[in-house]
């Protein structure tokens, strides 16, 4: 009987307990719940999508659907097909950079807001900075290697660094979205 | 009798332990030897289909396909491994036919490139043997000379970031896609080619 009365409590307490956790896991956007996120025009008109697009957004890298990370653009995935299947190499649409910024501010939203509101002193599991500098480079495992570093001389890593520590200059995320032969 | 009760049933336990320890280690073990492979990959191989009736395995058969998907350790052609190898059309119209004598020059992050810069064969195919290019570093930026001592005919725009089959994003171009062809023309960059048009 005891043991009965117990199942019994558990199951009240599990049931008295879903609605609470439903509603907490409720996801609210930008300035939400996570504290203050770096917004999508930042992202945009400072070049850090066209930086990512780039750099990152390649079809054997993060231009692909499955990725948590997934980058659209005109030279890698893209977002909307042609009607004839041939490709588009038209440039890269605001819906695609919207989706880019989804993606970004997607992927650790709290470890982000973090870092925004910390103006870049907390990032020490931040993946999307640790990530691109690779083991090689004091961050964590990137399959694709070692591709920034977190030096003044990168203009990659400034542009990167910058968007999330709310201090971007748009003229290191072009210059770091250029590929020279 | 309790004291040898006791260890009858302590070695009963440990004789089933030891039994169940062999079965595992057996399934362990098979599935080690009979199924050391990649089932994603082999799915994508089986999805290639067969060999074109008539073109045997030679540097000109299958063209447009990922090369590396079997080249490459662990793949049915393991024993010729590529660096990097693709197809090369002579226009981005579906069915063209392969460029042939283009050479196909890469320059990898370190500076460095393979030993000697391929050249397409008849089907458009070349490749780059694993031994010729051992310590590539990625990424790679790739140019096509139609002549080496002239200028380049086309140079990729972007990066090859770590995928050494270029047709794995370089699919060729279709005359009549399906519905879930056209989908999937969204990851794909189009066939390589020399120019526009027919």
């Amino acid at each position: 009987m005891r043991t009965r009365a117990r199942r019994l409590f558990v199951v009240a307490l599990a049931l008295a307990f879903a609605p609470a956790a439903a509603a907490s896991c409720s996801l609210r956007t930008e300035s939400g719940e996570f504290g203050d996120l770096p917004d999508r025009a930042s992202f945009v008109d400072n070049n850090v999508s066209l930086f990512m697009e780039v750099r990152c957004g390649g079809l054997d890298c993060h231009g692909q659907v499955g990725r948590p990370l997934r980058i659209y653009g005109q030279t890698g995935l893209r977002l909307k097909a042609r009607d004839d299947g041939l490709r588009d190499n038209s440039p890269t649409t605001d819906e695609e950079r919207t989706e880019n910024y989804r993606s970004v501010v997607g992927l650790e939203p709290e470890a982000l807001s973090e870092c925004f509101e910390s103006k870049g002193e907390k990032i020490a599991t931040f993946q999307l900075l640790k990530k691109p500098l690779g083991i090689e480079n004091d961050g964590i495992r990137h399959k694709g290697g070692p591709v920034l570093r977190p030096t003044q001389s990168d203009p990659g890593w400034q542009c990167l660094y910058g968007w999330v520590s709310d201090n971007v200059d748009a003229a290191e995320c072009e210059r770091a979205s250029k590929i020279t032969p | 009798m309790r004291s040898s009760r006791h260890h009858g049933s302590t070695r009963r336990r440990g004789a089933a332990a030891l039994l169940f320890a062999c079965a595992a280690l057996s399934v362990v073990v098979g599935s080690t030897l009979g199924g050391c492979t990649d089932p994603v990959r082999d799915a994508e191989i089986e999805a290639l289909g067969p060999e074109e009736p008539g073109v045997p395995p030679n540097p000109e058969h299958r063209p447009g396909q990922p090369c590396l998907h079997c080249h490459s350790q662990g793949g049915p052609a393991s024993n010729k491994p590529f660096a990097i190898a693709g197809t090369v059309y002579e226009t981005d119209q579906p069915g063209s036919n392969g460029a042939d004598g283009i050479f196909v020059q890469f320059v990898d992050s370190a500076g460095g490139g393979p030993r000697e810069i391929p050249q397409t064969g008849p089907s458009g195919n070349f490749y780059v043997p694993l031994q010729d290019w051992p310590d590539l570093k990625y990424p790679v930026r790739v140019g096509l000379y139609e002549d080496l001592n002239g200028p380049p005919t086309v140079i990729m725009k972007s990066l090859i970031n770590r995928e050494g089959s270029c047709n794995f994003c370089h699919r060729p171009n279709l005359a009549d896609p399906t519905d879930e062809e056209i989908d999937d023309s969204r990851s794909s960059a189009g066939q390589i080619f020399l120019r526009s048009g027919s």
